[in-house]
This record gives C-alpha cells, sequence and structure tokens, in this order.
C-alpha cells in the first residue's frame, strides 16, 4: 500500500536522511521548467505584444513567424502569442483551484473513512464508487452542463470529479497504517481522535497526496481546456486554450497554427506538472504503481 | 463461480442505480427554461401547462425520477426537446457510430498497451526498453484533442493520406475504415501508454512473486517461464484494461468533436449549445452504464481465468 516506510521509526530516519540528500539534477531542470510555466502564468499579460481580444481583420490567419505576430494570428486577425500569454493564467488557475479544493475535501473524507467504523467506511467508500463508476470526462460535462459555461463552473465541476480519486488515496493510505503499533500507542496514551488524525495519521498520507495531486494538476488543466472547447468553460470572446483550439478547427487547412499551438501548450503545461509529479515521487521515496 | 457472480451483480446494480441517479440529478439542475425553448420566451399559462403536462414537468422531482428510470428500463429515453423526434433514435444511431471508434481505439490501446508493457517488462538490453517506455510515457501525456490536432494537420492536411473528418465518403458512403484511423489513434493513445505501464509493472510484479521464483527453481525454460508469467498477469491486465476503455468512452468525445464523427460525444455536444436536455441525459447515462457493465464483464473474465479472484483474494494491481 502508500506507506512510505514500515513503522514509524524507520519513516522519520528516512524522511530526515532525504532532507539532507541534495536534488538529483533532473528534479532541478524540472522545476526550472515549472518555475518559468509559473512565471508566464504571472507575467504573462505584461509580454503580450497586442491586445489578446483587438481583431485586425487584415492581417488574418497570418501565419507562424510572421512580422509583428510570433505566433500568427487567427481567424478574427487577433494576435495568437499575446492570447496564449494571457490564456496561460487562466489555464494554471484551473488546474490548481479545482485540485486545490478537492485535495481538501478529498483529504478530510479519506480520513473520515479510513478511521470512522467499517459501516461509515462502507457507506462513504460505496458512495464515491458511483462518482468512479463515471469516466472522468463524462462527469465533468454532466456537471459542468448543469451549471452552465463559465470558468468558474468549470472549476466546480472538476472538483467533484477530482474529490473521489483523492478520498480513495488517502483512505487507502490511512488504511496502511491504520494497524500499525505507532496508532496503537497514540490511541492508549489518550490522544483524541482529531489528534490522531492530524498527528499520526495526516504525515504518513502527505508524501504519496503531494505527487499525487501534483499530477492532478496537469490533468485538470487538459480537462479544464477541454471542457471550454466543448463550449462549457471560457467564453468568447476570452483568450483560453481550449476555445482557441475549437476556434481553430475552422482553419485547418487555412492555417494550422491557429489550433495547433493551443493544443501544444495544453501539452506542455500539462507535461510539466506530470513530470515534476515522477520527480516529487522519486524525491519522496513514494511508490507511483500504488498512485495510478 | 454461482456465488461470485450474484455477489458482483449485488455490487453493480446499486452503482447502475447511483449513476441513474447522478444523471438525472446533474441534468435536472441545468438552468434555463425547457418549455421557452419550445414554445419560445413568452408562451401563454395554458399552453406552458399543457407542455410541461406532456413532459411530465409539473410532478415532483422524485416521481419525475422514478417515472424516468421505468420509461428508461422499458427502453423508452424521451423525445429530444430541439427536434422533437425520440431521443431512442438518435442515441442508437450514435452510439453504433461511437463503438465503430471506440473498438478501433480499444484495439490500438490494448493491443498497443500489451506490446509495448511486455517490452518494457521483458527486453532485452537497455534500448529496446528505454524506447518503449519514451513511447509510453509521450503516448500517455499528450491530451486527446491535442492529438486529433496534430495527427489532422500532419496526416490529413499535409499528407493528405487521411480524410479530415466524417465517417464514411460523401459519395460512396463507404470506406470507413480508412475515416476511423486518425480519430482511433487519437482517442487510443492515451490508454495505450497507460495501459503499457500498468502492464509492465504487472508483469514485474508478477515475476517476482514466489510461486515464479519455485518455477524457476525447478528448472523451467525461459520460455515456459515467461508464458507462465504472461498467464499470471492477465487479471491485472484485464483490470487495467477495464478501467482505460472507461477512459477511452469519456476521451471519445473530444475526437468526435475535432473529427466531426457522428457519435455520442457528438451528439452530447451539439446538445448542450441547444439545451437538449432528455439527450445529455441519454448520452452521459448510455456512456456510464457502459462503463459500469463493461468493468462487471472483466470482474466476470478475470474470475473464469484466475481462481484466486473467485475465492476472494486480492490479486496484484
Amino acid at each position: 500500500m502508500t506507506t512510505i516506510s514500515g513503522s514509524l521509526g524507520t519513516a522519520r530516519l528516512g524522511r530526515r536522511v532525504s532532507r539532507r540528500r541534495r536534488l538529483q539534477p533532473s528534479t532541478h531542470v524540472v522545476l526550472g521548467l515549472l518555475a518559468m510555466l509559473v512565471l508566464v502564468a504571472v507575467f504573462g499579460p505584461l509580454l503580450a505584444p497586442h491586445s489578446p481580444i483587438a481583431a485586425d481583420p487584415v492581417h488574418r490567419l497570418a501565419g507562424i513567424g510572421s512580422p509583428g505576430h510570433l505566433l500568427g494570428t487567427d481567424g478574427q486577425g487577433r494576435d495568437i502569442l499575446s492570447r496564449l500569454l494571457y490564456g496561460a493564467r487562466t489555464s494554471l488557475l484551473t488546474g490548481l483551484v479545482p485540485v486545490g479544493i478537492s485535495s481538501v475535501i478529498g483529504t478530510a473524507l479519506g480520513m473520515f473513512a479510513g478511521l470512522a467504523g467499517s459501516k461509515l467506511n462502507a457507506l462513504v467508500m460505496r458512495v464515491l464508487d458511483v462518482f468512479y463508476a463515471f469516466p472522468t470526462v463524462l462527469l465533468a460535462i454532466a456537471v459542468g452542463a448543469a451549471l452552465g459555461p463559465g470558468i468558474r463552473n468549470a472549476m466546480i465541476a472538476l472538483t467533484v470529479v477530482f474529490v473521489p480519486p483523492v478520498a480513495r488515496l488517502v483512505e487507502s493510505a490511512v488504511a496502511a497504517v491504520r494497524g500499525d503499533d505507532f496508532m496503537e500507542s497514540a490511541r492508549s496514551s489518550g490522544a483524541s481522535r482529531v489528534r490522531i488524525a492530524t498527528r499520526q495519521v495526516l504525515p504518513n498520507v502527505v508524501a504519496p497526496l503531494v505527487v499525487y495531486c501534483t499530477s492532478l494538476i496537469g490533468l485538470s488543466i487538459v480537462e479544464a481546456a477541454g471542457l471550454s472547447f466543448l463550449g462549457l468553460a471560457a467564453t468568447p470572446p476570452n483568450a483560453e486554450w481550449g476555445l482557441m483550439l475549437n476556434d481553430g478547427r475552422n482553419y485547418f487547412f487555412t492555417n494550422p497554427g491557429v489550433a495547433l499551438v493551443p493544443a501544444v501548450a495544453v501539452l506542455v503545461s500539462s507535461l510539466i506538472f506530470n513530470l515534476t509529479g515522477d520527480r516529487l515521487a522519486v524525491e519522496l521515496q513514494v511508490d507511483r504503481k500504488e498512485l495510478s | 463461480m454461482g456465488r461470485y457472480v450474484l455477489l458482483r451483480t449485488l455490487v453493480m446494480l446499486p452503482i447502475a442505480l447511483g449513476v441513474s441517479i447522478v444523471v438525472y440529478v446533474t441534468v435536472k439542475i441545468i438552468p434555463g427554461d425547457p418549455v421557452a425553448s419550445i414554445l419560445g420566451s413568452h408562451p401563454s399559462a395554458s399552453a406552458r401547462a399543457a407542455v410541461e403536462h406532456h413532459y411530465g414537468l409539473d410532478k415532483p422531482a422524485v416521481v419525475q425520477y422514478f417515472y424516468w428510470l421505468g420509461r428508461v428500463l422499458r427502453g423508452d429515453l424521451g423525445e429530444s426537446i430541439s427536434l422533437q423526434v425520440p431521443v431512442r433514435t438518435l442515441v442508437s444511431a450514435a452510439v453504433g457510430n461511437t463503438l465503430v471508434l471506440a473498438g478501433f481505439a480499444a484495439v490500438v490501446a490494448v493491443g498497443g498497451g500489451v506490446i509495448l508493457g511486455t517490452i518494457m517488462a521483458f527486453a532485452r538490453g537497455r534500448s529496446p526498453r528505454v524506447v518503449a517506455n519514451a513511447v509510453a510515457v509521450t503516448s500517455l501525456s499528450v491530451p486527446q484533442y491535442t492529438l486529433g490536432v496534430l495527427f489532422i494537420v500532419t496526416f490529413a492536411v499535409n499528407l493528405g493520406w487521411f480524410p479530415t473528418g466524417g465517417m464514411r465518403d460523401a459519395i460512396t458512403g463507404g470506406a470507413v475504415l480508412q475515416h476511423v484511423v486518425l480519430p482511433g489513434f487519437a482517442s487510443g493513445l492515451v490508454p495505450m501508454g497507460i495501459i503499457a505501464r500498468m502492464y509492465s509493472a504487472a508483469l514485474r510484479e508478477t515475476a517476482s512473486s514466489g510461486w515464479v521464483e519455485s518455477l524457476r527453481a525447478r528448472g523451467l525454460s525461459t520460455p515456459r517461464l515467461v508464458g507462465h508469467i504472461v498467464y499470471g498477469s492477465t487479471s491485472p491486465l484485464l483490470t487495467i484494461a477495464g478501467l482505460q476503455l472507461g477512459y477511452l468512452l469519456g476521451g471519445v468525445v473530444y475526437v468526435e468533436v475535432i473529427f466531426a464523427w457522428p457519435g455520442l460525444g457528438q451528439l452530447v455536444y451539439e446538445s448542450i449549445s441547444k439545451r437538449d436536455l432528455p439527450v445529455i441525459q441519454a448520452g452521459v447515462l448510455v456512456a456510464a452504464l457502459a462503463f459500469v457493465i463493461l468493468n462487471f464483464g472483466v470482474d466476470l473474465l478475470r474470475a473464469v481465468i484466475d481462481p484466486r479472484v473467485r475465492k476472494g483474494r486480492a490479486v496484484g494491481v
């Protein structure tokens, strides 16, 4: 299961050793990429050469590398690079917010299920099973369609989608340490349930949770752009990658860059989070196989 | 075996029911006025009442749910609000098309995944493993719509090998195979990468298990040993494949829209903008139930080939 190491003693030791050990070189590279992505998202609007929504019909569908438009222009003559830079902020936001909220809710739910009696545990887990029975995209579409279009609603939909897997991960991490000696000694020394949950259980859950949620951010970026693509998140004329991609469907033959640029942007940013998750798994010594 | 089937059925039914409730509730709270979309923005009170009565919109929500469930179980999925034809007609036409696409993608995903996973686990020498691993990781990282766009631009627009979209030639009505290749690969590669990764992990885990060790100690030849390991890893493979095919059913939505494939995803996409409640409901329900039934089938298949599953002992993944 998702124990970091067997008992408390070795877990402590292992963590102290890994803290002293230097990060591996490839981790530095990946963290550098992540920092660049964050910088682009934060300062993107300052770097953008043009307005993301100013149409320029004369220069419409300019190809990649056109003078004044590094990545070309779309069907309305809007500068693709500027739209890309503005969209980065939305994309990062739709990656971070749903995962952030669902990791809190999911952790609480998973710890509750893991530490509650077997009946309550079964009840919570069976209800989660129902949500698990939906393919991710479909559940997001169902919830997103119900709430109506908008970035905020799309983030709510994705939060709903991500709570069950987080809760399940935490529940199994709790189950792995539930019978351990240190739990027994905490109970017999009179620690309250809440104290056991936060002081004994939570530290054993954090490492796999952080690794899993980091990769989940990548998925969230992909799905959020997907919802925009389907018309369920961002609305025109906003600069959002999924929306840009959908718009680009009309220009496959005239200017494929309109669809290609945002498609690749989604790929690159989700890839950065996936790689960060992989590196974190190595650095925190979490067994990835248990997480997928 | 009979006991196992009964047990799995008892687990599946409440999940299927829960799925139907979730679908019903989510679609029920869609903002917008379905009556207005039929009669225009200011219908008279009597016309409104008549329409509400016709579609059962005047009953309490719980009653409406059970009415709806009863009709669904009889195969009646209601009437499309925007097109005024039975939803069943729309959905059954679309489901067939989606199955063609999903079937092709499943072959890509499971076939490719098994081949890559086997190379990653067993290949002699470092380079084939590194290459297989790179292919798996790359393909699982690329979102299906990104793949779709890349494929269209490369293979349809620039090279002209395949059509950019649609399912059949406009004139002859044939050549489905030619049309399915690009969307099939676009939706199959992500699950392929995941299956490859998890299958190679399952193979390695089986290879290091006690019973394989004892076979090795008995002096079995390598090919026979590999045969045993592969058979022992089939059960986790089925579990992984079942889950990934469900993922595929969802991801197909994007691919269908990009490639203008006339399937379930396309139908749901069009119904979203038209606020056509019954069609969205039916589309999501059919896909989610297909996923539940698929995993039920996978569990039964695992029980047939693996006695450990039948006897309720946990196996691998």
